[in-house]
């Protein structure tokens, strides 16, 4: 048997279409026969069988051929080679559903028929995730997301606005508040809506995108206000002041707040909605939970672990490759030398005494 | 060679009243002269001027054969060619102070001057092939009159001259070519300029020459009289070698030659020996008239006000294309289009270099063209220079020529008319005149042509002012471009990657899919596409590109979404210069400042790096930019040397996942 490839007739076409098969499917053929014309966006040109034998066309007329690629065969007989069906190439199947790598993983191991999710774009790992009820990822702040709400109306949340009025990604659109004496108040131009109980409804009414907890110290509600916030699928945006510097290997969960001048070092990682008050100092490789919340200047030293809902006064410093436990209540000024396991409170003794000065009034 | 030739005097009496009119015009392009040089050193001269002064006799003799519907395309020393085709004294001297009333307004000066059908630049060589196409479209539209050219000894270094002798010869062309050998290139004598005779230049291309030693004007008439009849009957071009002399010096104050060698000439200045044949009296009473012609002149000037920045013209909405199919090629559909803008539109004519039958242009564009619209389609001899240059003259006149460079690296050879012609005229000419030439040309590499044929040098031409440079892909609609760019006044260069000729288009459906993609078309003429393959809101990084590069882009961007679940935003813009930036503004916004540029050329001062420093100057960028673009490096022939240096997908996919990091 002899294999006809489609030859190179100039260096512009990679391509070149059947334009006419000269002889019959199965018709005998003698070397140096013309069988067939190619065309390429140049010209046309004959094509002779190398040899004797039947004529076998692997192409039909107006196919499409790679430079390479099989045209026709030779053999023996008159009969067909037992694998021509093989030999035409199956078109894509139309409405195939293509996704994304990490959704087809995704589909693949939580069961979830892609299929039915199809559209005519690529399906996405968030829009397979979502489809399936699952919560957004982890670690991904949802883009595109411009407008935004605070939860909360306070001296933490004038803090969140401030960074958010920075940052051109979003806009701040609204705060809620139960104080109800703040309602109708602007905080740097943004409104205070209502309470709390107004949030849901708001996210009905598409009066948002994204949310943000803007409560500080008062942890068990900064905690429930961001589960909240999870249950209802609203997305969560991180407020992160342009002063921040961030290591590019850290990783960031979502609801973050990061004032001014945190630093964020190299392959740290933070969890969902911590609040780091300004010049926070958090060195190499630290991980800190959810919700942990830190008063200014901290300092923690490189490969320090700090647990959930952990809550640091101001100026703290812990040692390197300490842990800190899970609901913690570290005092302002404490230096910590050894682990602390969870649930514990650091006191901090006076370490100054205050005198009246002898000139004073 | 201080020698002076064997000047000629014209023999028998004198005609006295066509003596006293030579005469009279003479005088009053001396005078303009002489008070131009005094205004200028009482500084109320804009630019500078050159000065026609003892060659006067020459330029009277001639122009007394020719009128308005004759072309004139002069050079830099143009006053008195103007001065005698326009008669505008008037115009002249307030264009010289920069007023509006001058004919471009002060935009153009001394050198550059556009009124009815008279042309100069101040560039040596390059108006001679723009005469040629003045000539030709004059032929083509039926207008009646042939066209004049003035070079003098300095242009005939210009390799555009013989360029032009050539075409014009082969063309038979109604160009009459007028040297006026002054003997002095600015300050150097010819002698250590021109090898040969200049008058067996234009005889070696077949092109009948005459030479002419003489500052007698009834002389200079009588002698060219038969030459412009005879290119007059269409019987090809003529050459006329004036030997002359100026008097003054080459511009102002700089005149280095020996006295020794002007002071021969003196008693040959053409109004002397004019004036010895004319009476005191009238002689007195024609100086009176030319000096209050010139006091009027001066006065009207000095009252005009300065111009206004002009107003160009919209480019006109696009005319109907034919409806093309996701498939065509992109040379099936380049050549539907020429087929149809030949047959709808008599001024198109395609020019350059194989494109006839059977050969049908390198990369088979016109293939069946030149059969079917015989005298329309030309095979032009190798002259890019000259060719631009014709094909800019044919432009200036009405025509619609598209001139095809057979690749994109001979467009050095066109540089010139590109930057001092084609795309000056309507600027300097205050939009009295449009160049609305299209040259097609291709660029890229990926075909393993090697150093010399493989170059993107977009890049050179960007930025040039009123030159568009439009550059199609198989997402746009090609045919439909180049319509727009047929239509469009302003000049456009239509870049077509030679990658593209074989591709198939992908169109959009009635649905804006382009497969997977989502389309979005926006501006126009010459419009952007936005493609996204998920929702435009979830883009997190905008590429943007154009021409061949947009397909590496679409494959990059499908491998960051599945691959890294990066969504991105690819903008393929099909307008290069100036850059319309919306849609990447646009784009910008949704994908939160992140932006990587898509180029095949070298990224130094290249286009991407255009369109960076233009986001970032309007605030557009949140994340430091990235650029894919080749590096300054000559391109290798060997494919796999090659793809060392052009940029692939796998490149801008690394550039995109240092950015969204």
């Amino acid at each position: 048997m002899i294999e006809l490839r489609v030859p190179r007739e100039d260096v512009n076409d990679d391509t070149a279409t059947v334009a006419r098969w000269l002889v019959p499917a199965g018709a005998p053929v003698v070397a140096g026969q013309v069988v067939c014309e190619l065309e390429t966006t140049k010209t046309i040109f004959e094509v002779c069988a190398p040899a004797g034998g039947h004529l076998h066309p692997a192409a039909p007329e107006k196919a499409e051929l790679a430079v390479g690629a099989l045209l026709a065969r030779i053999t023996d007989s008159p009969e067909p080679p037992a694998d021509a069906e093989s030999l035409v190439e199956a078109p894509r199947e139309a409405g195939a559903v293509r996704a994304t790598r990490q959704a087809e993983e995704f589909a693949r191991t939580h069961g979830i028929d892609l299929g039915a999710l199809a559209h005519r774009g690529i399906l996405t790992l968030k829009e397979v995730q979502a489809a399936a009820g699952l919560r957004k990822p982890h670690w991904q702040t949802p883009s595109g997301v411009r407008r935004v709400l605070v939860l909360g109306a306070g001296v933490a949340a004038m803090q969140v606005l401030d960074i958010l009025l920075h940052d051109r990604e979003v806009l701040p659109v609204g705060c809620l508040d139960d104080d109800a004496s703040l309602h109708g108040v602007q905080l740097f131009g943004v409104p205070v809506l209502g309470a709390l109980d107004r949030l849901e409804e708001l996210w009905r009414e598409g009066a948002f995108d994204a949310a943000i907890v803007g409560i500080g110290t008062n942890l068990p509600v900064r905690v429930a206000m961001f589960r909240r916030l999870q249950d209802s699928g609203i997305p969560l945006v991180n407020a992160i002041d342009p002063s921040a510097r961030i290591n590019r290997q850290a990783v960031l969960g979502q609801g973050l707040v990061l004032c001014a001048f945190v630093h964020v070092g190299v392959a740290a990682i933070l969890g969902d909605n911590c609040f780091l008050a300004a010049h926070s100092n958090l060195d190499h490789h630290c991980s800190l939970g959810r919700h942990v919340v830190m008063g200014p200047g901290c300092l923690l030293s490189g490969s320090v672990g700090v647990g959930d809902e952990t809550l640091f006064g101001s100026g703290v410093v812990v040692q390197p490759g300490l842990k800190v436990g899970a609901r913690c209540r570290v005092a302002s000024g404490s230096v910590i030398l050894r682990d602390i396991p969870s649930d514990h409170a650091v006191k901090m003794r006076p370490p100054t005494e205050i005198v009246r000065l002898k000139s004073g009034g | 060679m201080d020698e002076l030739p064997a000047l000629e005097r014209a023999s028998g009496p004198p005609p006295r009243p066509l003596l006293e009119s030579l005469y009279e015009r003479m005088l009053l392009i001396r005078r303009f002269e002489e008070r131009v040089l005094s205004l200028f050193s009482e500084g109320s001269l804009y630019g500078t001027t050159h000065a026609c002064i003892g060659q006067e006799a020459v330029s009277v003799g001639l122009f007394s054969h020719l009128g308005p519907q004759d072309v004139v395309f002069s050079n830099h020393r143009c006053h008195g060619h103007y001065l005698l085709h326009q008669d505008d004294p008037d115009g002249l001297l307030a264009e010289l102070m920069g007023r509006s009333t001058g004919p471009c307004a002060g935009r153009g000066g001394s050198q550059h001057l556009h009124r009815g059908n008279f042309y100069s630049n101040g560039v040596q060589g390059g108006i001679v092939p723009n005469a040629l196409g003045l000539a030709m479209a004059g032929s083509l539209l039926g207008k009646p009159g042939l066209t004049v050219v003035f070079l003098g000894d300095g242009t005939l270094g210009e390799g555009q001259v013989y360029e032009s002798f050539n075409l014009a010869a082969l063309w038979k062309l109604p160009v009459l070519f007028v040297v006026e050998n002054n003997f002095w290139a600015q300050s150097t004598h010819s002698g250590v300029q021109l090898a040969g005779r200049i008058a067996d230049r234009p005889r070696a291309f077949g092109i009948p020459t005459e030479e002419i030693a003489s500052h007698d004007v009834l002389l200079t008439r009588e002698r060219s009289g038969p030459v412009v009849e005879a290119v007059r009957r269409g019987e090809g071009p003529r050459a006329l070698v004036f030997h002359t002399f100026r008097l003054c010096p080459h511009s102002r104050s700089d005149d280095a030659r020996p006295e020794s060698c002007i002071a021969p000439w003196r008693p040959h200045d053409p109004l002397l020996l004019a004036s010895q044949a004319l009476e005191p009296a009238w002689l007195e009473a024609a100086e009176s008239r030319v000096a209050e012609r010139l006091a009027r002149a001066e006065q009207l000037a000095l009252a005009a006000p300065f111009a206004e920045e002009p107003v160009l013209p919209p480019i006109p909405l696009p005319r109907p294309s034919p409806q093309v199919r996701t498939g065509d090629r992109v040379v099936q559909v380049l050549n539907r289009a020429l087929r149809g803008l030949l047959e709808e539109d008599p001024r198109v004519l395609l020019l350059g270099e194989d494109l006839v039958d059977p050969y049908g242009g390198a990369f088979k564009v016109t293939r069946g063209l030149s059969g079917d619209f015989p005298g329309r389609v030309l095979s032009t001899p190798l002259s890019e220079a000259a060719l631009t240059g014709v094909a800019s003259g044919l432009a200036l006149r009405g025509m619609r020529p598209i001139l095809e460079i057979m690749f994109g690296d001979f467009l050095t050879l066109c540089v010139d008319q590109l930057v001092n012609y084609v795309s000056k005229f309507r600027g300097m000419y205050d939009g009295g005149a449009s160049c609305p030439l299209v040259l097609r040309t291709p660029m890229g590499g990926r075909r393993g042509y090697g150093p010399t044929h493989s170059q993107t040098l977009d890049r050179l031409l960007l930025g040039v002012p009123d030159l568009r440079l439009v550059a199609p892909g198989v997402l746009h609609d090609p045919g439909a471009l180049l319509r727009e760019a047929v239509d469009d006044e302003a000049p456009v260069l239509f870049l077509e990657n030679k990658l593209l000729y074989t591709r198939p288009l992908r169109h959009a459906d009635s649905e804006g899919y382009l497969g997977p993609w989502r389309v979005r078309q926006t501006g126009g003429p010459y419009p952007e596409l936005t493609l996204s393959l998920v929702d435009f809101a979830a883009s997190r990084i905008t590429l943007a590109t154009y021409g061949g590069m947009a397909e590496i882009a679409l494959e990059a961007a499908e491998t960051l979404l599945i691959e890294h679940e990066v969504p991105c935003e690819v903008v393929v813009v099909s307008w290069l210069n100036p850059t319309r930036f919306q849609a990447v503004e646009d784009s910008l916004s949704r994908s939160g400042g992140r932006l990587v540029t898509v180029e095949e050329g070298i990224g130094v001062a290249g286009w991407g790096a255009e369109v960076i420093s233009s986001c970032s100057e309007r605030g557009l960028l949140r994340r430091a930019a990235g650029r894919v673009a080749a590096p300054c490096a000559v391109i290798p022939t060997a494919l796999p040397l090659e793809a060392g240096v052009l940029p692939d997908a796998a490149r801008v996919v690394r550039e995109v996942l240092l950015r969204v990091g």
